[in-house]
């Protein structure tokens, strides 16, 4: 069962059949739901064991962030917002977002004080993103959002920092966990890019973390042996390892995954063209036709982008579970290497 | 908040508001990423003071390391010693009567004794020139 190769594939493997020559009972049923055990040795139940790790929230009026980010926490999946990305919105509080993922980016951009209240999860991020041009900035239109500002069709980027510029070393990231961890009650997560594995995970275990996600391009299958491989010849091998990948897996493929050790998938793909649909396309016919007559948008409009939601997220869920019933397991994280046979 | 004694790396660090000051020296990157307010720092400070900025005030009453400035917006630094080298498009340049104001009110906010006209400003080059280029007449007279 060993992967060696960094150019191994989840092509390469599938699940493992159930055996022809003896009876084995399948379980009863097979449940998405995953703990999550601090530290501290605090624990806290999730519904499913996805996120949604970096929305493009500024490309979209807020109106349809708030919608769609409560409509996908309403279905258990981990939301990563700030405040200031559903800004301008009196009535909606990110607050009341549960579970809820607060993205700590190096240079805090965006961040206020009030982001770490009744946050489930602080993601320390080291990774950076890309802007559309592909540099490591913020676009204008996400630095005006934050800012509270009117937005504006120029397209300008500002350039990010590339390492945290009150951490000399990464020696810093101790007292810094600490400091997060006297500041919110919520667990604390380092995510950075795979590319950096070797030096970021000895780091994030030494800081005691409470979790770790690492984003992946490309086939995630080498990355998540070789992290795995780390967290288990460490002291603490129950914390969590959550996956981004740069493309949609698909159940089987999620199944595969983790199987191999993951812990957490984002399932950014999925929930981004979510985003990016139309709360107007949404409406039914006679629901447009009095939008147009200028009648107020009746309020089941809103109910109906949190039903195809959980539509959406539901059937999703129910694949994987369906795919983790036929290896005999009632719970995703009782998935095992052993589960999955070489093709 | 006023500091009596030295500070390390990253002071003010992506401050957004308020008025921090030190009366002894500061680290590495003073006020980097810096979104508004004022850091205010007696002593010398070391390199990367300002870098990545969005706005606010920054005064150094000592000497600066290398790479001063390179702020990504309105940022204003006071500068009463001497830069080791300041960051690509960056210059110095005197006060101006408006700034020599501004200066003693946050010279006197902060509790430094210092007459304000022992500092420098160290801006962007083209808002310097932008400056100089600005048309003054009857209701925006030259000497603001």
């Amino acid at each position: 069962m060993a992967i060696t190769s960094s150019s191994e594939s989840l092509l390469n493997w599938s699940l493992r059949l159930p055996p022809c020559d003896r009876f084995v009972r399948p379980p009863v049923h097979t449940t998405a739901a995953t703990s999550i055990t601090k530290s501290s040795g605090e624990s806290f139940e999730l519904a499913t064991p996805f996120f949604w790790f970096d929305p493009a929230w500024y490309q979209v009026d807020v109106e349809r962030c708030a919608l769609v980010a409560n409509a996908i926490a309403s279905c258990g999946i981990v939301v990563s917002v700030l405040h200031s990305d559903l800004a301008q919105i009196d009535n909606v509080d990110a607050s009341a977002l549960t579970p809820r993922m607060v993205p700590h980016r190096f240079d805090r951009a965006g961040l206020i004080y009030r982001d770490f209240a009744s946050a489930s999860f602080i993601d320390l991020r080291m990774a950076l993103s890309r802007d559309s041009h592909g540099r490591f900035a913020y676009p204008i239109n996400q630095l005006l959002r934050w800012a509270n500002q009117e937005e504006t069709q120029i397209d300008r980027s500002i350039d990010a920092m590339t390492f945290p510029p009150d951490w000399k070393s990464l020696d810093d990231m101790v007292p810094k966990v600490n400091q997060l961890r006297r500041l919110s009650s919520a667990a604390v997560f380092l995510s950075f890019d795979s590319f950096h594995l070797p030096v970021m995970m000895p780091a994030a275990l030494k800081a005691k973390v409470d979790g770790v996600i690492v984003q992946i391009s490309g086939d995630p299958l080498a990355s998540i042996v070789e992290a795995r491989r780390l967290i288990d010849e460490s002291e603490n091998t129950s914390i969590p390892l959550w996956i981004v990948t740069n493309t949609a897996l698909s159940p089987e493929d999620c199944v595969k995954c983790f199987a191999m050790g993951a812990n957490g998938i984002s399932v950014d793909a999925m929930c981004n063209g979510f985003l990016f649909g139309s709360n107007q396309l949404e409406m039914t016919t006679s629901e447009r036709a009095a939008r147009s007559f200028g009648l107020p948008k009746p309020a089941d409009s809103h109910q109906r982008i949190f039903h195809l939601a959980k539509q959406m997220v539901d059937r999703f869920v129910a694949d994987i579970c369906g795919h983790a019933h036929s290896c005999g397991v009632d719970r995703l994280s009782n998935l095992c290497p052993a589960h999955l046979t070489r093709t | 908040m006023r500091i009596r004694g030295n500070a390390g790396i990253g002071l003010g660090v992506a401050m957004r508001g308020g008025t921090l000051a030190v009366y002894g020296t500061a680290g590495d990157r003073v006020a980097a990423a810096m979104i508004g307010g004022e850091v205010l720092a007696r002593g010398d400070v070391g390199a990367d003071v300002g870098v990545g900025a969005r706005g606010g005030t920054i005064l150094i009453g000592g000497d600066c390391g290398p790479r001063l400035g390179e702020p990504q917006g309105d940022l204003i630094i006071f500068l009463r010693g001497k830069a080791a080298s300041l960051a690509s498009g960056m210059i110095e340049a005197t006060l101006r009567k408006r700034d020599e104001l501004r200066l003693g009110l946050l010279l006197i906010n902060a509790s430094i004794r210092a007459d304000a006209k022992e500092f420098r400003r160290v801006i962007p080059e083209q808002v310097l020139q932008a400056e100089r280029d600005r048309k003054r007449g009857e209701v925006d007279p030259n000497w603001r």
